[in-house]
């Protein structure tokens, strides 16, 4: 157990990093409390709405309270992998010698917002694949490693919309979690109105250091799960599999792909902040139930006829939550 | 300690943390095996009623003299041991007792993990931590609401189950449209009634005289009056058991008689008309006073002639006179002995007398019941040498006497057994058409050459066309004989008239008749 932070004051901490998200982002409860969670699992989170939500309010938020380094890469079809991680310039050296130096792009930050990630092409997008998974960057020959934390907060306009590529299921399963940013409601909007369209905007203090973030980065690790716990969230991810034994009617039928394995060490990650954020050092059996939706949503693909049947992954996932059995009580 | 105690802990009770935990899980564990003892144990209280009626009423209708409540208690009680039994070989897994609780109190898995983790390694900090974190936690709910007590779906059948099993005990199957219990014999129940009434008697007889036969087979004997009382016996039923009972009857009567008789030579030695039918008891009083120092030396000497009648005992006068001998020298055990032998002698003697008795009502009883093979029974047990009540008159003399004379005591005067007297001739006789022993049917044993022989039969057809019953009358007549004789010589006329009156007073009939006919 960490010396320097104690499970009692990292709930303490976090409720006062929420509080102060909460002065600018009103509403996004979930999605506040997903993307915290992701950051203290060392997670990248996808985020899908429509324009005008506040998601870039909410990443450019989330990096004043953090004190992070914070940048932006807006997506556009023609933007190129040079555009995201940089590219090899001819300098002149002080011996007047012309060389090739690195010039580095976005992507070496704290906080990435990839907004509209989606309306790129597919190899601008696999751009990021090194970056999020080995937190470093590879250009020639050389490596470059990628200052901590980093986090890639993508944004993604539903594929519905015209100019958009799906993402690859391989970046996907890069992404911790994929989180769904809701319309506010009534009230919601009525604070957002009050907040945004007066003559004071609301302002943020940074509320956490970078070294107490990866202080509660490691608490979260130490989070414990029981034997019995883990059975259970094994038991969904197998049900995500139509030809396993344990897999629901729905997965059955309508499941292409079911989740990795990967999809279950995000499921118990964001599990171990979600207790963390309640100041338990266990995960329960809610936990996992919270995590399971947005870690699994996108780790789990519909066949044609699911597709074809508008069939809510969802619904698929909620299902085997609730015929999967809770202990054997 | 109790739970709610466990429960609340402070900041400084945080190194007794895992003790607690222990004590929780410990609490927890016992009331959830609590539970499963209730709640087995309504599973075994609804079989075991459930059993108890489908019991109840195959014995109704199969094994009707059988205790349908005795088999409703055994029944029920087998399975709730059952049931307990089962209870106590499942007795709940800790671990699964903390999830259940984490679940039950919301607890978050708290419980369960630090039970779990306390399991494989209780030294370490993180296993203290969450042990703290568990039992930190104030729930709400009592300990009682985590394992509650609570009704199943058995219990909630039990009343079910209970109300079948009394609906089965008061049913009564003979009252039911096509129902396959026998039809009530009235006269099976009455003779039931006779039996059962005998063998109150005789059981009280045998309590008081202290007989050991008499008693099991008076107990045997009223349970056969009882059932036959019932009416769950039929006449074909009653008349077996009453077969089986007669023999059981008639090898405890030889018993009794072989004890009687084995040791001594009574039997054989004793005559069934012998002079002195008050020997036996009068020596027996006599040795019973010498013994108790009331005879001076005078009547000790006054006993040599006692010896002859005691000779007629089996007691040989050489062992009277060495017993007597003994005595006067001081040793008064072989007097003692033969005082011993003549009180066996003695109650076996009255043993076999009750039996013959018991059997006799069993005979009759049997008779009255139409059963054929009742003097054919009679006739194999004198064949077998068990002569009524003469052997017991021969064996004990005037013992044996007043038991056979009790035949015509109090049972017979009421109307119980063959009190009625027939006359041979008309005595109804009994035929087994299948027996080897038809000998004993009445037939004409001479040839009467000339006349007419007239035989009437009557036959009892009960059931199945079977005779039971048949009665033979043999009437021979001689008038058509006589009248052609008369007609053929010369006889005088006085004479003719004196030799027809006297072959027409030969049938009772005719000479009726032909008193009517002078009358007239």
């Amino acid at each position: 157990m960490s010396e320097s932070l104690d499970i009692a004051d990292a709930r303490g901490r976090l409720a006062e990093l929420r509080h102060e998200i909460g002065k600018r982002i009103i509403g996004h409860d979930d999605l506040v409390e997903g993307i915290l969670a992701c950051l203290l699992a060392s997670g990248h989170v996808l985020i899908e709405g429509v324009p005008g939500l506040g998601k870039t309010l909410l990443v450019k938020t989330l990096s004043a309270v953090l004190d992070l380094e914070f940048s932006r890469i807006q997506f556009t079809p023609d933007l190129m992998p040079a555009d995201i991680i940089g590219t090899q310039m001819v300098a002149q050296d002080d011996d007047g010698n012309r060389v090739f130096k690195f010039q580095q792009g976005p992507v070496f930050t704290q906080l990435l917002l990839a907004d509209e990630i989606n309306r790129a092409t597919p190899k601008t997008q696999s751009a990021l694949l090194e970056a999020m998974e080995e937190h470093r960057v590879t250009v020639g020959r050389t490596g470059h490693v990628l200052e901590e934390p980093f986090m890639v907060l993508a944004t993604q306009n539903p594929i519905e919309m015209e100019g958009t590529y799906p993402l690859p299921e391989a970046q996907l399963d890069r992404f911790l979690l994929k989180l769904i940013a809701k319309y506010p409601s009534a009230a919601e909007l009525s604070k957002i109105i009050d907040l945004t369209t007066g003559e004071r905007e609301a302002t943020v203090q940074p509320v956490m250091t970078c070294d107490e973030l990866n202080a509660l980065r490691a608490l979260t690790r130490q989070v414990v799960i029981a034997g019995h716990v883990k059975d259970f969230a094994v038991q969904i991810v197998l049900a995500t599999h139509a030809d396993n034994e344990a897999a629901t009617p729905l997965s059955k039928r309508f499941v292409r792909h079911g989740a990795s394995p990967r999809g279950i060490q995000s499921m118990i990650l964001i599990a171990k902040a979600y207790a963390l954020f309640e100041g338990r050092l266990n995960i329960s059996f809610d936990d996992l139930k919270s995590a399971a939706v947005p870690a699994l949503r996108h780790r789990v693909l519909l066949n044609f006829e699911g597709e074809a049947e508008g069939i809510d992954v969802e619904a698929v996932i909620d299902e085997i939550l609730r015929e999967t059995p809770v202990g054997d009580g | 300690m109790t739970f709610d105690r466990a429960w609340s802990i402070t900041a400084l009770d945080e190194r007794r943390a895992p003790e607690r935990l222990a004590n929780i899980i410990a609490h927890l564990t016992q009331q959830k095996w609590r539970r499963s003892f209730i709640e087995y144990g309504w599973v075994g209280l609804f079989w075991g009623l459930a059993i108890s009626a489908v019991s109840v009423l195959a014995l109704k209708i199969y094994v009707p003299h059988l205790s349908s409540s005795m088999c409703a208690v055994l029944m029920t009680s087998g399975a709730l041991a059952v049931a307990i039994a089962k209870a106590w070989l499942a007795r709940p897994d800790e671990l699964q007792v903390a999830i259940q609780a984490d679940v039950a109190l919301k607890l978050k898995q708290r419980l369960s993990t630090a039970w779990e983790f306390s399991q494989t390694d209780s030294e370490s900090e993180l296993s203290h931590r969450l042990a703290v974190q568990a039992v930190s936690q104030r729930y709400p709910p009592p300990s009682q609401a985590v394992f509650a007590v609570r009704l199943n779906t058995w219990a909630r059948l039990i009343p079910l189950a209970a109300l079948a099993l009394v609906l089965v005990n008061v049913l009564d199957l003979q009252q039911l449209p096509g129902s396959t219990a026998p039809i009530v014999d009235d006269a099976v129940v009455s003779e039931g009634v006779r039996l059962r009434e005998f063998a109150r008697q005789m059981q009280v007889r045998a309590l008081r005289d202290a007989l050991p036969r008499s008693q099991t087979e008076s107990e045997n004997m009223r349970r056969l009056g009882s059932r036959m009382e019932s009416g769950s016996l039929s006449r074909q039923e009653a008349v077996s058991r009453l077969q089986e009972l007669g023999q059981s009857l008639a090898h405890q009567r030889r018993a009794a008689l072989s004890d009687g008789g084995s040791k001594t030579g009574i039997a054989e030695s004793f005559s069934p008309i012998g002079n002195g039918e008050n020997d036996a008891s009068q020596l027996k009083e006599l040795l019973e006073q010498l013994l108790q120092g009331k005879l001076t030396a005078g009547e000790i000497a006054a006993l040599s002639p006692e010896s002859e009648s005691l000779s007629r005992l089996g007691i040989s006068i050489q062992d009277l006179s060495s017993a007597l001998e003994s005595y006067a020298a001081g040793h008064p055990l072989d007097v003692q002995q033969i005082v011993d032998d003549l009180e066996r002698q003695e109650l076996a003697i009255d043993d076999a007398g009750e039996l013959g008795r018991a059997i006799r009502q069993i005979d009759q009883v049997r008779e009255n019941l139409g059963d054929v093979m009742v003097s054919a029974d009679q006739l194999m047990q004198r064949g077998d040498g068990t002569q009524d009540d003469s052997d017991v008159r021969a064996l004990g003399g005037p013992m044996g006497r007043a038991a056979g004379d009790a035949d015509s005591g109090p049972m017979n005067q009421a109307g119980f057994g063959s009190g009625s007297v027939e006359t041979p001739r008309k005595r109804p006789r009994t035929l087994d058409p299948n027996s080897e022993r038809n000998d004993i049917v009445l037939k004409p044993q001479s040839n009467f050459r000339e006349g007419s022989g007239f035989t009437t039969e009557t036959r009892v057809l009960p059931k199945a066309g079977k005779t039971t019953v048949e009665n033979v009358e043999l009437d021979v007549r001689f008038d058509a004989q006589m009248e052609e004789v008369l007609s053929k010589d010369d006889y005088p006329l006085h004479q003719k008239e004196f030799i027809r009156r006297y072959f027409l007073s030969l049938s009772q009939g005719v000479s009726s008749d032909v008193q009517a006919s002078e009358e007239q």
